[in-house]
């Protein structure tokens, strides 16, 4: 599906090239903006049909992103509950997180925001009922079955299984972004003194 | 160099255009001024581009001291505007020099004002816009409301002896926000519409809701319906300004600036811009309705409303 829309998205902002003000992958949906007094909505429908049609499978695979995580009580709140919820060691959680190669389906919410799809199935958690007022910038947290690193402190309803030291995103960089959608992510655990080395925020 | 101090802050002044789309994938709110039409006005009047960035007033109350010369004009909700202590009227433009006071009073009615300055507030551009994102700390001074004895100077602009400009009446010129005590918000029936049950939908249709006191530049929370839409499933995707988002406990929220680019809760359609903007403008108590309408309805009242404003901006660019 991600890679569908993202080559749904390409062509359409090819064909109305300086016309389309902004696009926005979501699991599910391509939403495009665009002024209607400039660009008429049903020509936009139109090439969309097209594309369908021609069904091109994109098959190109994206770099893949290591990201280091410190997971432990301490930095991840929520990882013995998680544990005992899915009726797993922790290093079972550990293992099974790290394991799997996931896929951006989806980016924003805040800046440098990546929706990463999909965790194993043991690991599938549901939201916290009210979400935590603040969750520490660079917590990694799973939802449904979903993984995510918060890459500034925020409000946040995920449950959280260790902390990142990475950087996800910079006014300096062009993308702003690290991780886009398409890309291909996979984590990796380290110690609390590494993440303190890798400029990981206490 | 002309620039201004800021003596009196007020509740919520932000520096503000026309904001940032473009990077909403990458998480980047689009923010910008919550009347973009009024903000072109105000800076048509001291002979600005109509995007030069302004101040944003909420709820009044701010004052300046002038450095240099330079003019200002405040459009949006109506307040009270004195120039040494004398009162003026809103539109302007007024011409002011060094060592004058520039103080915006109550604001009586509505929320936001634009304080429009000749030459433009020229804090560096942040991603494309001066815009401030006070959640995300990005742009404007610091990316934070303005505070007491912050100084803020401006881009160039022609002498203000050049400007042939006349004062005008503020009424007449269309420069005040209209403001009413029910709104009805015409809409575009959105994604969830047709999986959501079939009494949420009547529910927005037929409810009278109420404008809430948490309202923001991020959302507007409206009490009074109870909607459950019996969705669950919720895939996170693109939310868009005007954007009826139903959350769980049934009450609805329309998305506006400084919205966050990503939401999960059923969307059961968008509030075309126009009344969004007067939305914008409501104070808690506001009753408001909904009325669907269909695509081309929305596209047509667009129209409607560029050629409104092109028009109004012709007169009053009118030497």
């Amino acid at each position: 599906m991600t890679d569908y829309l993202c080559g749904l998205s390409d062509h359409l902002c090819a064909a109305n090239e300086g016309f389309v003000v902004d696009r926005v992958i979501g699991y599910r949906s391509l939403t495009l903006f665009f002024s209607g007094t400039i660009t008429d909505y049903t020509d936009i429908l139109t090439a969309a049909e097209q594309y369908r049609h021609e069904a091109r499978s994109v098959t190109e695979t994206s770099e893949l992103i290591r990201l280091p995580v410190w997971y432990s009580e301490e930095s991840g709140s929520d990882l013995l509950h998680v544990a005992q919820y899915c009726d797993l060691s922790v290093d079972e959680v550990i293992t099974l997180h790290t394991e799997t190669i996931y896929v951006a389906a989806a980016t924003g919410f805040a800046p440098g925001f990546a929706y990463l799809g999909y965790t194993p199935e043991p690991l599938k958690m549901p939201r916290l009922d009210t979400p935590r007022r603040v969750v520490p910038a660079g917590s990694v947290a799973i939802a449904d079955r979903q993984t995510a690193v918060y890459p500034s402190s925020s409000p946040g309803g995920w449950r959280l299984i260790g902390r990142c030291p990475t950087r996800l995103f910079s006014l300096d960089w062009d993308p702003p972004v690290k991780i886009q959608v398409g890309d291909r992510v996979q984590f990796y655990p380290i110690c609390q003194n590494e993440f303190a080395a890798l400029g990981g925020s206490p | 160099m002309n620039s201004f101090r800021i003596i009196e802050a007020g509740l919520s002044t932000t520096i503000q255009d026309t904001g940032r789309l473009g990077l909403l994938g990458a998480g980047i709110t689009q923010g910008g001024v919550t009347d973009p039409f009024m903000m072109a006005l105000a800076n048509t009047l001291v002979s600005n581009p109509p995007d030069a960035a302004v101040l944003e007033l909420t709820l009044g109350g701010l004052q300046l001291e002038v450095t240099g010369a330079f003019s200002v004009c405040l459009t949006g909700a109506p307040c009270e505007l004195a120039i040494n202590g004398s009162p003026a009227d809103m539109a302007g433009p007024h011409h002011v020099a060094t060592g004058d006071l520039v103080t915006v009073g109550k604001c009586h009615q509505g929320i936001y004002s634009f304080l429009a300055i000749s030459g433009g507030i020229d804090t560096p551009p942040v991603l494309g816009s001066r815009s401030t994102v006070v959640r995300e700390s990005l742009g404007g001074l610091g990316g934070r409301r303005l505070r007491v004895g912050d100084i803020l100077a401006l881009g160039d602009s022609p002498g203000v002896g050049d400007t042939k400009r006349t004062r005008r009446d503020a009424g007449s010129a269309g420069i005040v926000s209209e403001l009413e005590s029910c709104l009805t918000l015409r809409f575009i029936r959105g994604f969830d519409w047709e999986d959501c049950a079939p009494e949420a939908a009547e529910g927005l249709l037929e409810s009278e809701f109420s404008v809430a006191s948490d309202s923001n530049r991020m959302a507007i929370r409206l009490t009074g319906g109870h909607l459950q839409t019996g969705i669950t499933e919720a895939w996170s995707e693109a939310t868009c300004y005007g954007c009826i988002q139903v959350p769980t406990d049934g009450e609805p929220f329309i998305l506006i600036n400084d919205r966050q680019t990503m939401g999960g809760y059923p969307k059961l359609g968008a509030v075309i811009a126009t009344d969004c903007v007067r939305l914008t403008q409501a104070r808690a108590g506001t009753r408001v309705t909904f009325q669907a309408i269909t695509l081309e309805e929305a596209k047509h009242l667009a129209w409607l409303e560029a050629h409104y404003q092109e028009t109004l901006q012709q007169a009053l660019n009118q030497p």
